[in-house]
């Protein structure tokens, strides 16, 4: 736990990669708030979880910029993935009363950048490990 | 250089959060009706038959609610077109539920109505949902209702009806 919140340097190619993740979340996390304000903030709850995950995306990707690497994977993980199912589920028996058609070029967006985020920082996440290990190992 | 960053993600994040600068909804773009257009609907709704009920309660269980506006039916939603200012008759609506992205009304998402309402829903069902917004937007048989109503109330007094409302289609 305390490993969560303590400071961390990777090495560069891991966090090249989860800054990759960070421009990913947050560009997930502007859309989404983006979108509230076009129409989203009148549906229920979807539009008071789109609010929430652009606060959610501001705060994760600050934790990167403060070297807390493993709280801002768990952060990223915690928020896209969420996220991800959440759009699937909107776009077949709907979510909250809330049925989507079809992806259109915001949804398209959003899911690009946040599949992209899961992904890096995973990777990330995993290059940093291995890195940190082999540093603490020396 | 740690606190120039994250002051920059804060200061690019704060336009979303905040809504400056990202935009209206393009629903936002259309006009409301009038109090004495909106009284007139809710009056219409009331006095509709069994299948206006049975429409408005299809409108708020179907989740219809979520992205139109139908203020006599308290419905607020922005993501699709209001629904209270067209000028279909309830045929019209109904192709419009079963077919959405036949005529899409400029500026709004072209994908995001579900196009299955044909499917999931029965013939009836789209038939009432068709004649509750019919019913509340004041289309055909209820309009003109109204005009001879208004007419026999008396000329030459201002018109209460809620025509002329001049929304963009459905």
């Amino acid at each position: 736990m305390r490993r969560l919140f303590a400071p961390s340097r990777p090495a560069p190619p891991a966090l090249a990669l989860l800054a990759l993740a960070a421009l990913c979340v947050l560009v997930a996390g502007f859309q989404h708030g983006r979108l509230f304000h076009r129409g989203y903030a009148e549906v229920e709850i979807i539009g008071l979880l789109f609010f929430m995950n652009a606060i959610g995306s501001t705060v994760v990707v600050l934790t990167l910029i403060f070297g807390r690497i493993w709280l801002f994977v768990l952060g990223a993980l915690s928020i896209c993935v969420p996220s991800l199912v959440s759009i699937a589920i909107s776009h077949s028996s709907g979510l909250f009363g809330f049925r989507e058609g079809g992806y259109d070029g915001d949804a398209l967006v959003i899911v690009v950048a946040e599949v992209a985020a899961v992904l890096f920082a995973l990777v990330g996440g995993a290059t940093a490990a291995m890195t940190l290990r082999q540093r603490a190992g020396a | 250089m740690r606190l120039a960053l994250a002051a920059l993600v804060v200061l690019v994040m704060a336009f979303a959060i905040s809504g400056v600068g990202m935009g209206e909804a393009p629903a936002e773009r259309q006009a409301a009706p009038a109090a004495d257009a909106v009284a007139a609907a809710k009056q219409r709704i009331d006095a509709g038959g069994a299948t206006t009920a049975r429409g408005r309660a299809l409108f708020a269980d179907e989740g219809c609610d979520r992205c139109h506006s139908i203020a006599a039916a308290g419905a607020n939603g922005r993501l699709g077109p209001r629904l209270d200012t067209i000028d279909d008759d309830a045929e019209d609506v109904a192709e419009a539920i079963v077919e959405p992205r036949e005529d899409i009304v400029d500026g709004f998402p072209e994908r995001l109505m579900p196009d299955d309402y044909g499917e999931r829903l029965s013939d009836a069902q789209v038939a009432a949902l068709a004649v509750f917004v019919a019913t509340a937007a004041g289309s055909e048989a209820e309009r003109e209702d109204e005009d001879e109503s208004g007419r026999s109330r008396g000329r030459g007094r201002g018109d209460s009806s809620g025509r002329g409302r001049g929304g963009d289609e459905g």
